[in-house]
């Protein structure tokens, strides 16, 4: 896939994935912490799932060794558990951030 | 300290309702060519949702008597002055945009997907992917990918499906581009959200028409809601100069 | 209608669908005026000016109620 290529699907995936970040941020001073979770974490699984699917193109295409495709699908698997451990602690339900989106994500 | 919760905004100063949220008194707040319909709120101001349906039927009686702009509910102004000053500052692109949709109501179009479950994985989340050989000592990082891999494609088969469905609701119903707000699969069970954008006079007319476009739609259940002020195509005035995106 | 966790919406009956539709539009769209806005954090008054701020407590309130189906 060529450098044009490239773009033109990475911007097709930004606006897949932009739908997920939130409309606005709960300032509700009791809820200001939370709501300051839930934008920041929201960002960190919008970028993940960007990198994920980076990632599975690179392994389709055959740009990645074997060493890569395992370390990169570690360190992407361990951020994802890592996320729905901070959206936990921070009284979050992990859905609420569109952690693992669609079919099989909903469930985990 | 009073505040006040701002529902519309309107050209000049029409009569309006005789009263606010709540029982509350209805502050008509003018600013040179526009005005606020706000709620002067004295008691407590933790909001339910049924003020948010409160404020809907506000802004619809508004609209009713004249063209008007609704403003994001949940909009607290601190003083009438403050009040005043927002509105003044953006009263010529406010001005315009009241002439503009002042006349129009929209009309909501959901698609929802009949059975969100279809194509789910019955392997769930920790299980091998499909395919996948275990005595080739696939590594737990792989078979990450591999597992979201299935999901994606999963999910990427839906936009394609929810896209075709809105080509094809929008050319039955023939509307203008820029009439229409479209989301894409915005949630797991949502295939297709349209807000479409209609004459007053027309809005009967193009809600039955929309109600026979989503009858039979392969996969999806279709929902047809409004017509209601045009809350979706007022995106483009939150900041003087920004043009509106979709 | 955007969020996931609402529970099995195709299953509700049209009225409420088209409720949930409203609600989404009611806290999510509309013009949003900017201004001085006087929030209070543990008692402490701070003044954002410029600042496109919507208190967003009724949004928790609608999704948990949309949850409980």
């Amino acid at each position: 896939m060529d450098r044009d290529d490239e773009i033109a699907a990475l911007r097709r995936e930004l606006e897949r994935v932009r739908g997920i970040l939130p409309e606005r941020v709960d300032v509700d001073p009791e809820g200001l912490e939370q709501g300051l979770a839930k934008l920041v974490l929201t960002l960190v699984e919008f970028l993940r799932q960007l990198l994920e699917r980076q990632a599975i193109r690179r392994m389709d295409g055959g740009t990645l060794t074997d060493d890569e495709i395992e370390r990169v699908g570690l360190a992407l698997m361990r951020l994802e558990q890592k996320v729905e451990e901070l959206a936990t602690a921070f009284g979050l339900d992990p859905a609420d951030l569109n952690i693992g989106l669609g079919p099989i994500g909903t469930l985990l | 300290m009073r505040r006040y919760l701002a529902h519309a905004i309107t050209r000049g100063g029409s009569a309006g309702p005789a009263e606010g949220l709540r029982g509350q008194p209805l502050r008509h707040i003018s600013a040179g060519e526009v005005g606020l319909w706000a709620t002067e709120w004295q008691g407590d101001a933790t909001l339910a949702r049924s003020d948010a349906l409160a404020h809907h039927d506000l802004v619809a009686a508004i609209c009713e008597r004249a063209p008007c702009l609704p403003v994001r509910f949940g909009t607290w102004l601190a003083t009438e002055d403050v009040a005043r000053r927002s509105v003044a500052e953006g009263q010529a692109r406010f001005a315009a945009a009241v002439d503009r949709l002042g006349e129009r109501q929209e009309i909501a179009v959901t698609l929802l997907w009949r059975d969100a479950s279809a194509d789910r994985d019955p392997t769930g989340g920790d299980a091998p992917a499909r395919g996948a050989d275990p005595t080739a000592g696939t590594g737990p990082g792989r078979a990450f990918l591999d597992r979201k891999r299935t999901a994606h494609t999963a999910i990427d088969d839906r936009t394609a499906m929810a896209e075709a469905l809105a080509t094809r609701v929008r050319a039955e119903l023939v509307v203008e581009p820029s009439d229409v707000r479209q989301e894409t699969c915005p949630s797991a069970e949502v295939a297709l959200s349209l807000s479409l954008l209609v004459r007053k006079d027309g809005a009967g007319a193009l809600r039955a028409r929309a109600a026979m476009a989503v009858a039979d739609l392969p996969g999806v259940r279709g929902v047809v809601s409004g017509p209601w002020p045009p809350y979706s195509f007022t995106e483009d005035l939150a900041q003087a100069g920004v043009s509106g995106g979709s | 209608m955007s969020g996931p966790g609402l529970g099995p919406l195709a299953a509700l009956p049209d009225e409420e669908l088209t409720v949930l539709d409203l609600v989404d539009r009611l806290l999510n769209r509309g013009v949003v005026l900017t201004g001085e806005v006087t929030i209070s954090v543990a008692g402490v008054d701070l003044i954002y000016l410029g600042l496109n701020v919507v208190f967003a407590a009724v949004e928790t309130l609608a999704q948990k109620e949309a949850r409980g189906r």
